[in-house]
């Protein structure tokens, strides 16, 4: 079956709150309990969004001041 | 006043038809500054393409922005949705041209260096794909990326809270870098 993408956001979302893993494993095993496939996604979400912490969120002020990481 | 601004007080006072003028209108203005300055060989596009769009915004409806602020969100909408087209169009020709083989091909024993412009092109083909799933997340990336939009006034453009604004941009964030490897 394939995932449904509301409950993998709202799933992400709260576990990306947490920078602790302890508190993500909690909310992880939970959430997803046993489901594998979920976990996996959320898993490689999370990852995604570790990459981009350092990442300021801020609107432009500048020109250095980049708006995405995507360069192109 | 200018037609622009007449039509983002249209907008404003719910003439429907007002939203379909705009996106032309603005279309056309960014594709004139665009064609002056985009057509150069640089990086940092996207920077170049906020300016783009502020300088616009100036010219199309001048430089009072509180005056209009319902319709600002409006114009940065259309702009931001323009702007995307406008940058993927000349990456499309672009990437054909090299293609097309008009350009010599130099024999290098290092890797080339990925394509900016193929790097554009993935990305919108992530933010289609996103936009299936989630249309409101890829349209705050819309924002931010090619009008260089913040929160707040991404939340004003998209009718949703600042709340939900960071949430999505959150979630489209990690989605897009998942899809595009970093």
């Amino acid at each position: 079956m394939p995932l449904d993408p509301q409950r993998v956001q709202a799933i992400f979302l709260e576990a990306a709150s947490h920078h602790d893993p302890t508190g993500r494993g909690a909310i992880l095993d939970r959430e997803c309990d046993g489901d594998s496939e979920l976990r996996q996604r959320i898993e490689a979400l999370l990852k995604a969004h570790d990459r981009f912490n350092d990442f300021a969120e801020k609107p432009p002020e500048g020109p250095d001041d980049r708006t995405t990481p995507w360069r192109y | 006043m200018h037609e622009a601004a007449r039509i983002l007080a249209s907008i404003k006072d719910g003439d429907p038809r007002a939203a379909e003028q705009l996106l032309p209108l603005v279309y056309d203005e960014l594709r004139r500054l665009a064609a002056r300055k985009l057509t150069r060989e640089s990086p940092g596009q996207t920077l170049q393409a906020t300016a783009l769009v502020h300088e616009a915004y100036l010219r199309l409806v001048g430089p009072d922005p509180d005056r209009l602020w319902d319709g600002r969100s409006h114009f940065f909408a259309a702009a931001a949705q323009a702007m995307r087209h406008i940058l993927v169009d000349a990456a499309r020709r672009k990437s054909r041209k090299k293609r097309g083989g008009e350009v010599r091909r130099v024999e290098l024993g290092d890797q080339p260096a990925p394509e900016p412009e193929e790097d554009l092109l993935a990305l919108d083909d992530a933010l289609n794909r996103l936009a299936i799933e989630d249309p409101v997340a890829a349209k705050v990336i819309e924002l931010r990326h090619f009008a260089g939009l913040g929160h707040e006034d991404i939340a004003a453009a998209l009718g949703i809270t600042v709340y939900l604004a960071r949430q999505k941009w959150t979630y489209a964030r990690a989605w897009l870098g998942d899809a595009l490897g970093g």
